[in-house]
């Protein structure tokens, strides 16, 4: 196959649908009081009750109902969308459930984070995270190499490059956040640290579902070896080879940092290992684009799904444009969702 | 953006391999998903939108008649049928998230030229011709709506492909040596690319990493490749251009480990493979595209 052209997909459906509310027309302020050019004219008509909303549109001005998420109160009593989205309407709670796709990554501490260095300070990084706001990583904040309770001197100061230097990918933990939203990223500890050895994979912030664990192993199909998935959770996803000096099980030994841990030497990888790493990362954009989000339980269901599909693993497999859905839905079915 | 080592490195090591390995696991000669439709804008003579994930893009084809002989005494060039003309523009979305001029005309600059000159070698001119010197004027516009994570061209060139292949000028009922009148039913309107006709230029990006040659790669691809460049295919099957886009260049390190940077260059006979691989890739590419009009008009009619 060499190129496969499909046509547009039908407009997206908002995922929740509204109640039916007969007395809608009142409680609602009518956007035409500003001139404002009402977008949902055939909605309104078929009184449905699905409306997108921008952020600082006058939801309402009535004292029923209630303030919820994605919403703030502007005095006395009205209620502003501040983000943009669907109308959600539970009881009196009125809130606003965003565009997912277009929603950049809200940082919060104890949150596992994957970011790119994009500057280097002279005691920080400044490092991408998939937010509004880059993350800064303190020089005081990352393992030097001879142990945790050393001082950082001068000599650390000057060589900051040798730790990480620009474009270099991390995973890091939010230690705190400061009052404009920015965050500030630690990586004292032996699960975090500069990645090797794998792929980056991106996909939007809210295709990541907030769960218990965020880093895994996966045994991959076809005797190709063990593969570490890092599921950052502003979206941004590490998919490597299965590695002894780093990982999730010696997380505690802080005290035996080397200096392997800022290398950028990659291991040997097989050619098969390196397959199913690109595998992993296609399920991953596929249940994206399936419209769920990705957990642990999914991706490998998912992941179990695709394997079904594969006859030789050193044949590429076609993957057609029904294969997205084919396999999410596999994958939710083995899952019993 | 830069990248680190690491990944330079493992995609490198990855694409060198036979057949290569890509991030997303497609074969050397294929495309990323993309998504297509035809006759969006209601006030052009053909339109087409194509979104993928290299981004979005949109083009329009206008027509309008121009006196091409307006200065000219001689009768008998009045009475002939005359000739046509084609004008390219590419303009990147304004606003913070879009291209400046100079960033777009150091990804795609030059290319309009070779598009127009592409048309002209399957002799459009004399198809946009009316009569008494009169001729059709098309202007192509191509606009670029996402910021591109790598170069759009081959976006631009899909794109462009199905607005001209849908372009439909109004049916001329004054005879040669009148001024020009037209039917104005656009049911009786004529295609500007009958069946008979070569069809419109394509441009592929191809990369060449060690024997392999990649068409439509991604950015990251883009970045570790010995020599990466755009080749335009005529409708009659001829090479139209070749422009060459700069990369950081090759991996080495014995064991594929470590990300050296760029050094290299390629042998020359690599460099004309990758040219002939675009050019064998191009028939395929045309046909799928007009797999898609054809579903378009069945499901029109």
């Amino acid at each position: 196959m060499v190129i496969s052209i499909l046509p547009p997909p039908q407009p997206v459906q908002a995922t929740r649908k509204l109640e039916d509310d007969s007395d809608e027309e009142d409680v609602l302020v009518d956007n035409d009081m500003d001139g404002d050019v009402e977008m949902d004219g055939p909605a309104k008509r078929s009184r449905q009750s699905r409306k997108l909303v921008t952020p600082g549109e006058i939801i309402t001005d009535d004292t029923r109902w209630m303030r919820g998420h994605g919403t703030y109160i502007k005095d006395p009593s009205t209620i502003v969308s501040s983000v943009s989205g669907t109308l959600v309407k539970t009881n009196r709670l009125l809130s606003v459930q965003t565009l997912a796709p277009l929603a950049p990554y809200v940082p919060e501490i104890g949150d596992m984070v994957i970011g790119r260095i994009i500057e280097v300070q002279s005691k920080r990084w400044k490092v991408d995270i998939n937010a509004s706001l880059s993350a800064t990583l303190m020089l005081s904040s990352i393992n030097l190499p001879g142990g945790i309770l050393r001082r950082r001197t001068n000599a650390d100061e000057l060589q900051i490059r040798t730790f990480f230097s620009e474009g270099d990918l991390l995973v890091a933990e939010v230690q705190q956040l400061y009052q404009d939203g920015m965050a500030s990223l630690h990586t004292r500890s032996m699960k975090f640290g500069k990645l090797r050895n794998g792929w980056f994979f991106k996909v939007p912030a809210g295709g990541i579902l907030r769960s218990k664990s965020h880093v895994w192993t996966i045994s991959a199909a076809g005797g190709a070896g063990d593969i570490d998935v890092l599921l950052g959770v502003n979206g941004y996803l590490w998919i490597s080879k299965r590695s002894e000096t780093m990982g999730p099980v010696d997380s505690m030994r802080t005290d035996e940092v080397s200096e392997e841990l800022y290398s950028s030497k990659n291991e040997y990888i097989t050619p098969k290992l390196r397959r199913e790493i690109a595998r992993l990362g296609n399920c991953v954009k596929a249940i994206v684009s399936e419209g769920y989000r990705v957990d642990e339980g999914l991706l490998n269901a998912v992941y179990e799904a695709t394997c079904e599909l594969i006859i030789d693993y050193e044949e590429d497999v076609e993957v057609g444009p029904d294969w997205a859905s084919t396999v999410v839905s596999n994958g939710l079915q083995r899952l019993g969702r | 953006m830069p990248y680190s080592q690491p990944e330079l490195s493992f995609i490198s090591s990855s694409l060198l391999n036979t057949p290569p390995i890509r991030p997303d696991l497609r074969t050397s000669n294929s495309f990323r998903p993309l998504r297509a439709e035809t006759e969006i804008l209601p006030f052009t003579n053909g339109s087409a939108r194509i979104v993928s994930e290299a981004g979005e893009c949109i083009v329009g084809v206008k027509a309008e008649v121009e006196n091409f002989a307006e200065h000219m005494e001689d009768v008998v060039s009045k009475t002939a049928r005359g000739r046509g003309g084609v004008e390219v523009g590419i303009t990147a979305k304004a606003g913070s998230t879009g291209l400046k001029e100079e960033e777009l005309f150091n990804l795609v600059g030059g290319w309009e030229r070779t598009l127009e000159e592409g048309l002209r070698e399957d002799g459009i001119e004399d198809r946009l011709g009316i009569g008494r010197g009169y001729g059709w004027k098309l202007y192509i516009d191509i606009l670029l709506l996402t910021t591109p994570a790598s170069n759009p061209i081959t976006l631009l060139s899909l794109t462009t492909y199905l607005a001209l292949r849908t372009t439909r000028l109004p049916n001329p009922i004054s005879e040669p040596n009148e001024d020009p009148l037209f039917n104005d039913d656009w049911d009786q309107s004529l295609p500007l690319f009958p069946e008979d006709t070569t069809r419109p230029p394509l441009t592929l990006l191809v990369t060449l990493h060690g024997e392999n040659s990649l068409i439509d790669p991604t950015a990251e691809e883009i970045a570790v490749a010995e020599a990466c460049y755009t080749v335009t295919i005529g409708g009659n099957g001829k090479v139209m251009g070749v422009k060459t886009v700069e990369t950081s260049g090759h991996i080495v390190g014995d064991k594929l480990d470590t990300w050296l940077g760029g050094r290299g260059g390629v042998d020359r006979s690599r460099w004309f493979s990758g040219i002939r691989y675009a050019a064998s890739c191009a028939p395929e590419v045309r046909t799928a595209l007009e797999n898609l009009l054809a579903i378009e008009q069945a499901m029109e009619s």
